[in-house]
């Protein structure tokens, strides 16, 4: 009997192909530890596992205390952080609002929506059709997967599980925070329709910042404990999860505490990042019908962003009202976007994505074999559920209005919280009975699918089937693991693949081969393959596994310890040198789009300025140079300086035009 | 410095180790036994003993060593007698309604079960 083994989600203990994890301590941890007086106390608490929802644009992280979850909030008291990770020209890294901040400015160099690129290689077609969208750099790494480049420093790229990386140690950072101890042991979230490798990524995102991840649970999963926990009622739920870049729809059948999963569907890369996307290229559109210049917008990283930023402010402004005001100004030069959107244009230009849901939706209902007037309840989670049409698509779908109860932005982490005090035992009367979302099967000959293991199978789960040679005298077999629902392996995803060897000669069909699936609670995926006659020993090659190697796990630990810092004080200090730089930025672009009507001594003014205040700026970055006080007086002085500069130049400019006027014959 | 988060875990009670011992104890097929239901239960009955089966076997809740092979023969049996058409198949025959090979975890004569195809890829002796 021969196995490989390869984890769909982290197991809690084992020896086996364990990641090294990093023992390291947050700073606050390390001060806590060195007050000496709490420590005991800290020593006696049951172990704590945090919730932490990993969002394509917010994340969230919940405990349970006393058998009540709730959310933690952050430094700057949000209780959900941006899924956003910034790298600065100084090699410091910010994260959630921070970094969302300064995306104007550095656009390259700030990663957003990167959930959407996790554990997919650089040629899918959904990573392709991205690339177009993103204000960052997707490149393709060694082992075939989209990675991000940055193009401060040497140009470091970084995986997308890195950026999670960054954005789940913020998590763990606000938890320890709030708990006063450190956390450990983490619930992490994923989309039910997440395949083996993207669950693989996410738990080596974890991994990576040194968090024990006990369990990867699927989002809507989550949130119907967050519900249930509430409502203690049992019945038939359906659960429309519209997130930030996943689409998740899972129907569950509660019953005293059992949380059963019946089916689960879904699209892992459908949500508000394309809602976004359809609308900044209306607003692009909408603009370049006015536009009085000859620039290409599209190639303005700077003014895209403001726009990017505009249409989802716009989006979320119109789930509250049914009009609103799309305006940025000066967005190249002295032209301006501003124009009213009403909330059934949005409805209209996104109708193709919200009836992108209606598939899966169907498809859960009859894979749990049921109608869809069965379902007794339903729940909307993501942020995307609160538009009002999506509300009225599903109230119609079920022909019943959603249950509005849960919060979309907290349910999942909540969830998450609660199962990891299941999982700790502090809370004993729940159980999830979770499912493996996607079909898992072999290749047989001629490229052929081969289910094992049908999706929405409850785990842990064993399953046998016998198999043969295809080819008279074939002495051994290679056993390739797919996952999906295709009936031809190419269009699945390869999860991992073995060999059986030394398979004694017989004529086709004779052997028996007998394999077998094992999937346990934490969806660790062990599949043997066996030569019933011989029974023989053979040698099994792993060839590969999807994700990356235990030394290039390493090597990325490593780096993500050098070149992160989360001294907030640092942060805040760069965000006013950002500030300033903008400012800079926007002084030379007026000194240039002005500078037939400024004075020479005015320019040289200006730039004396300039030149000191870049140096301020690069000393700043540099570390040099540390004083929040000057940085702010410096913002001042040259945004007054400039515009008192523009401000004549706007005169100089209007008395020429009368001069020439004048002096125009009728 | 880390305690594994098992170690702290809840362990079992000696009602969930007699559980899994009895679950272990049965044949595999044997789906009524396992899920402590006669065979004129009804749908809701089966599903209600399953459930608290689960709940007590599940190895989330249960750290026998065990207690994982436990809840799979559980849920194989729920698969079974929760599903009309399945239940009915297993009532005639008695056997897996899944297994597409031999009947009743029987070995002999079920040959290599072609109808799964065989596997390409291999390569035959030179």
């Amino acid at each position: 009997m021969f196995s490989i083994t390869f984890r769909q989600s982290l197991r809690t203990t084992g020896s086996t192909c364990r990641i090294p994890r990093l023992p390291r301590l947050s700073l606050p941890i390390r001060r806590f530890y060195a007050s000496g007086s709490t420590i005991k106390a800290a020593v006696h608490k049951p172990v704590k596992v945090i919730g932490i929802d990993l969002g394509t644009t917010n994340s969230a992280v919940a405990v349970v205390e006393g058998e009540m979850p709730r959310i933690l909030e952050n430094s700057q008291g949000d209780r959900t952080t941006p899924s956003i990770v910034a790298f600065t020209t100084r090699g410091d890294v910010l994260v959630g609002a921070t970094a969302k901040r300064q995306a104007v400015v550095n656009s390259e160099n700030t990663f957003y929506a990167t959930k959407r690129l996790i554990g997919r290689k650089f040629e899918d077609d959904e990573v392709q059709n991205d690339i177009s969208h993103l204000s960052y750099k997707v490149v393709k790494h060694e082992n075939g997967d989209a990675w991000l480049q940055t193009t401060v420093g040497e140009n470091l790229s970084y995986s997308p599980s890195q950026i999670g990386g960054f954005v789940l140690k913020e998590m763990k950072h606000v938890a320890e925070t709030n708990l006063n101890s450190e956390a450990k042991n983490a619930v992490i979230t994923v989309p039910a329709y997440f395949n083996d490798s993207q669950r693989q990524a996410t738990k080596t995102a974890g991994e990576l910042v040194g968090l024990n991840v006990v369990r990867i649970v699927n989002e809507p999963t989550a949130a119907s404990l967050a519900y249930g926990m509430n409502q203690k009622k049992n019945g038939l739920l359906a659960v429309y999860d519209l997130g930030g870049g996943t689409f998740d729809i899972s129907v569950l059948d509660i019953d005293d505490g059992v949380f059963e999963v019946r089916s689960t569907n879904g699209d892992t890369h459908l949500g508000g990042e394309d809602f976004d996307n359809v609308l900044v290229k209306y607003i692009v559109g909408k603009f370049k019908d006015s536009q009085k210049g000859d620039e290409d917008i599209t190639k303005n990283r700077m003014a895209m962003q403001r726009i990017k930023e505009a249409a989802e402010k716009a989006k979320i402004a119109l789930s509250h009202v049914h009009k609103t005001r799309i305006q940025i100004p000066f967005i190249v030069k002295d032209e301006n976007i501003d124009f009213e959107l009403a909330e059934s244009e949005l409805d209209e230009m996104t109708m193709h994505l919200i009836k992108k849901t209606m598939e899966p939706l169907k498809k859960a209902i009859s894979d749990a074999d049921l109608k869809r007037s069965d379902i007794d309840e339903v729940i909307m989670v993501g942020g995307m559920t609160r538009m009002p049409r999506i509300r009225r698509m599903v109230g119609d779908f079920f022909n019943k209005k959603p249950n509005t109860e849960v919060n979309p932005d907290e349910a999942v982490a909540i969830g998450a919280a609660i199962q990891g005090a299941v999982l700790s035992g502090e809370v004993k009367d729940v159980l999830l009975l979770d499912v493996t979302p996607l079909t898992l099967g072999i290749e047989t000959y001629g490229g052929l699918f081969s289910p094992l293991i049908p999706r929405n199978t409850t785990v842990p789960c064993k399953i046998q089937t016998t198999y043969s040679t295809a080819v008279d005298g074939q002495n051994s077999i290679d056993v390739n693991v797919y996952q999906g629902e295709r009936p031809l392996v190419r269009d699945n995803k390869l999860i991992g693949k073995f060999k059986l060897t030394d398979i004694p000669p017989k004529p086709k069909g004779v052997p028996k081969i007998q394999v077998s699936f094992d999937i346990d609670a934490d969806g660790i995926i062990k599949v043997s393959a066996l030569d019933k006659d011989s029974g023989k020993r053979a040698s099994i090659t792993v060839f590969g596994k999807t994700g990356m190697s235990q030394a290039e796990v390493e090597q990325l630990v490593k780096q993500s310890k050098k070149t992160t810092k989360e001294d907030q004080m640092t942060l805040n200090y760069l965000k006013h040198v950002n500030n300033l730089e903008l400012i800079v930025f926007d002084s030379e672009q007026a000194i240039n789009d002005w500078s037939r009507f400024i004075l020479e001594e005015e320019k040289e003014s200006l730039g004396r300025k300039l030149s000191i205040v870049k140096r301020m700026i690069s000393d700043s970055r540099s570390g040099d140079l540390f004083d929040v006080k000057l940085i702010k007086a410096a913002q001042v002085e040259l945004k007054d300086e400039t515009m008192e500069i523009i401000q004549n130049a706007g005169q100089r400019s209007r008395d020429a035009r009368k001069k020439v006027q004048s002096h125009e014959p009728n | 410095m880390t305690v594994p988060l098992a170690t702290k875990m809840p362990d079992y009670s000696l009602e969930q180790k007699q559980e899994v011992e009895r679950i272990m104890s049965i044949e595999a097929t044997d789906y009524y036994t396992i899920l402590k239901v006669e065979k004129a239960a009804t749908e809701t009955q089966i599903k209600k003993s399953y459930r608290k089966l689960a709940m007590k076997l599940h190895p989330d809740k249960n750290k026998h060593p065990q207690s994982s092979d436990a809840f799979k023969k559980i849920a194989k049996a729920f698969e079974v007698l929760g599903d009309d058409k399945k239940r009915n198949f297993y009532d005639q025959t008695g056997a897996d309604p899944d297994s597409r090979g031999g009947g009743g975890g029987g070995s002999a004569g079920a040959g290599a079960d072609m109808a799964n195809g065989g596997f390409g890829g291999g390569r035959a002796s030179p």
